[in-house]
């Protein structure tokens, strides 16, 4: 007997996600994985100025609008042969090191920890810490937004580490706040910085800025060493079966990021680099020629897996299957492939490429493989390493040097812009005529992760983690949902509608016109 | 403050209302703010301010371009969408900021009913023809 479980949307991520599994005798035997919105931006990119790119692409995303617009200056510098300066380069690496921060945190602490964390134990919280004194009434009171919804049928900590992971909770949404700040000062505003753009950076480099970041270093250098990572090290070994769960593909891409002044991608401190099939410390170069998309599963009209630069997006909508098991097109994400092969890509493949001691000696530890637990680790470990490198970026910083190159004339060319989202490997390829866009196309992390099926009907990296997993509950598979948050999805289409519709008294708000 | 997905037509009704804002100038004291999708990034914005009017696309049942204006507290969050699409919706953030000690005194959200979300940089007629009256409601409530 097998049944068919469906989450749709997975709550607590970022844009919107629908997964499917197949179900036999308590285990996932097949999975399908669906991003439900048509995502068209390509098209609208068609036939303007090249520089909109920057400003229009990074409305993609509703939590890491910065390293579209670090992917898409890249690009375009590399269609008209732009050399940045220094000073642009390290503004770039610091902007970058702020806004992974600033998603890492946000991720562990308010997406994930609520999967394994419980904060109604606040109610048995006998401290003094006004903040916890105040959930603790709000609980009491039967309001427990923004915690619920969640399934609470798995909860394995002790009440007083819930109640300490909870108050960092709170904390960490201080720190988040400290990121945005910083990415402002560097980006001009946040969210949807201004300050990246073709040619370099706009922020002019004075002591004063130097010293303020100085003080955003340090506050998040402590709060990576004394708070996030010892809270996911004192969670782990409550749930150390997770990791052996959603293992996924064993194949691991990473762009690179945070470069240093020779620009060299495989020497940067997240260096480029892949790995195959499970073999995880023989870390190869990345051959561009490799990747390929394909849309045999996908909502596009057909044709041959193609190459990014050459890459079309022509929707072709046939109906959501009424059951995924009968074959068809069945996501909005198309199937990208490097060397034909599915990629997982973001913190765990970028510190596995990295070949990062910490995570292989943590893993070794803990006695655990790619898996949900790695993926959290591994994002821990890089906000760590990433904030302990802050402080010699700053010093790179020349104040009053020049930030941006001479003007330039828009040309035209074909240009690539690689780095790394903190979700993942993001790639922009733009084609362009006389200074506008003849062709745009992006491969983003999440399209990497939860893209459908391949012309050769391989899974992606999503689907690959979900089957073979023991689900206890069909009616609350709590574990189907903490593989997928382990990525940190974003389909990078987020709406924002307020819905009274369930209200039913939207006429008593309405006013005249 | 505006926000929503500049791309998705109304869905960016939040944005170009503040564009718009922008060209007609607005009193000293107060702050435009392109809010875009970004959810709890707009917590230091709600923490440095007395009050925030929101302005946002509305699904209310009403049709095409309907103007809506209610406070946030007026809205019971269970009756808000559970599984927003977005990471937090307006009353997750909200819930976090009296966390935070970020709550302004006073959140009004103005709203517009969306005709289409798709993608589009242009807001749909019905809706861009409200455009000139969600100002004046946004600037009523500023002196209000």
């Amino acid at each position: 007997m097998s049944r068919i479980i469906t989450v749709d949307p997975v709550n607590r991520i970022e844009g919107h996600l629908k997964i499917q599994v197949e179900v036999e005798n308590g285990k996932v035997v097949n999975a399908w994985t669906s991003g439900t919105l048509f995502r068209g931006l390509e098209n609208i990119l068609r036939g303007r100025k090249s520089e909109d790119a920057v400003l229009i692409t990074q409305r993609a995303c509703g939590v890491c609008p910065i390293p579209y617009s670090v992917a898409s200056s890249k690009a375009i510098e590399d269609a008209y042969g732009i050399e940045i300066p220094d000073n642009a380069r390290v503004i770039r690496n610091l902007i970058q090191a702020f806004q992974f921060l600033n998603s890492h945190i946000l991720h562990f602490y308010h997406l994930v920890a609520l999967d394994y964390v419980d904060p109604a134990a606040v109610a048995e919280y006998k401290g003094s810490d006004p903040e916890l004194l105040d959930l603790k009434s709000l609980i009491a009171a039967g309001d427990t937004a923004p915690f619920t919804p969640r399934w609470d049928n798995d909860f394995r900590l002790p009440t007083d580490l819930n109640i300490l992971a909870t108050k960092h909770y709170i904390d960490a949404i201080h720190i988040y706040k400290r990121c945005n700040e910083a990415i402002a000062l560097l980006g001009g505003k946040f969210p949807h910085a201004v300050g990246i753009v073709p040619g370099g950076a706009t922020v002019k480099v004075t002591p004063t800025l130097v010293t303020e970041l100085v003080g955003y270093a340090k506050e998040l250098k402590d709060f990576c060493d004394n708070t996030y990572v010892p809270d996911v090290l004192a969670i782990a070994p409550y749930y150390q079966d997770y990791g052996h769960i959603g293992v996924g593909p064993g194949n691991f891409l990473a762009y690179g990021m945070l470069e240093g002044a020779d620009r060299d991608p495989y020497n940067s401190i997240l260096p480029r680099g892949v790995i195959f099939d499970g073999d995880i410390n023989n870390v190869q170069e990345l051959d561009p020629a490799g990747f390929s998309e394909h849309v045999a599963y996908s909502y596009y009209e057909d044709g041959n897996p193609r190459h990014p630069s050459e890459g079309e997006t022509q929707p072709n909508f046939t109906g959501v299957p009424a059951d995924p098991r009968d074959g068809g097109k069945y996501s909005w994400l198309k199937a990208p492939r490097l060397n034909g092969k599915p990629m997982e890509v973001g913190p765990l493949a970028r510190m596995l490429v990295r070949q990062d001691a910490g995570l292989l000696d943590l893993a070794a530890k803990l006695k655990i493989g790619p898996s949900v637990l790695a993926r959290i680790a591994a994002r821990a470990l890089e906000a760590q390493l990433i904030a302990d490198h802050i402080p010699e970026m700053i010093a790179e910083l020349k104040p009053d040097g020049k930030v941006a190159c001479a003007q330039y004339e828009p040309t035209s060319g074909r240009g690539v812009g690689l780095d790394e989202a903190p979700r993942g490997a993001i790639g922009h390829w733009i084609e362009a005529e006389g200074g506008r866009i003849a062709n745009y196309q992006m491969i983003i992390p999440t399209t990497w992760n939860a893209g459908p099926r391949d012309a050769m009907g391989q899974p992606g990296p999503y689907e690959q983690a979900l089957i073979g997993t023991e689900v206890k509950d069909p009616e609350r598979p709590i574990e189907l949902t903490r593989i997928i948050r382990s990525f940190d999805p974003c389909i990078a289409c987020a709406v924002h509608v307020v819905d009274l519709e369930k209200e039913k008294i939207a006429a008593k708000f309405q006013v005249g016109c | 403050m505006g926000i929503g997905n500049l791309l998705l037509k109304d869905d960016g009704l939040g944005i170009h209302a503040i564009r718009r804002l922008e060209e007609m100038g607005v009193p000293p004291g107060v702050e435009l703010i392109d809010g875009g999708t970004s959810g709890l990034d707009l917590l230091n914005d709600f923490g440095r301010a007395k009050k925030v009017v929101v302005i946002d696309a509305v699904k209310g049942g009403g049709e095409p371009g309907a103007i809506y204006r209610f406070s946030a507290d007026e809205v019971h969050p269970d009756r808000m969408p559970l599984t927003s699409m977005h990471q937090l919706n307006l009353h997750e953030v909200l819930a976090v900021a009296k966390q935070t000690g970020d709550m302004p005194d006073k959140v009004i959200v103005i709203g517009v009913e969306p005709k289409a979300i798709e993608v589009d940089l242009e807001l749909s007629p019905e809706v861009a023809a409200k455009l000139d009256r969600v100002c004046e409601l946004v600037l009523q409530e500023i002196k209000g």
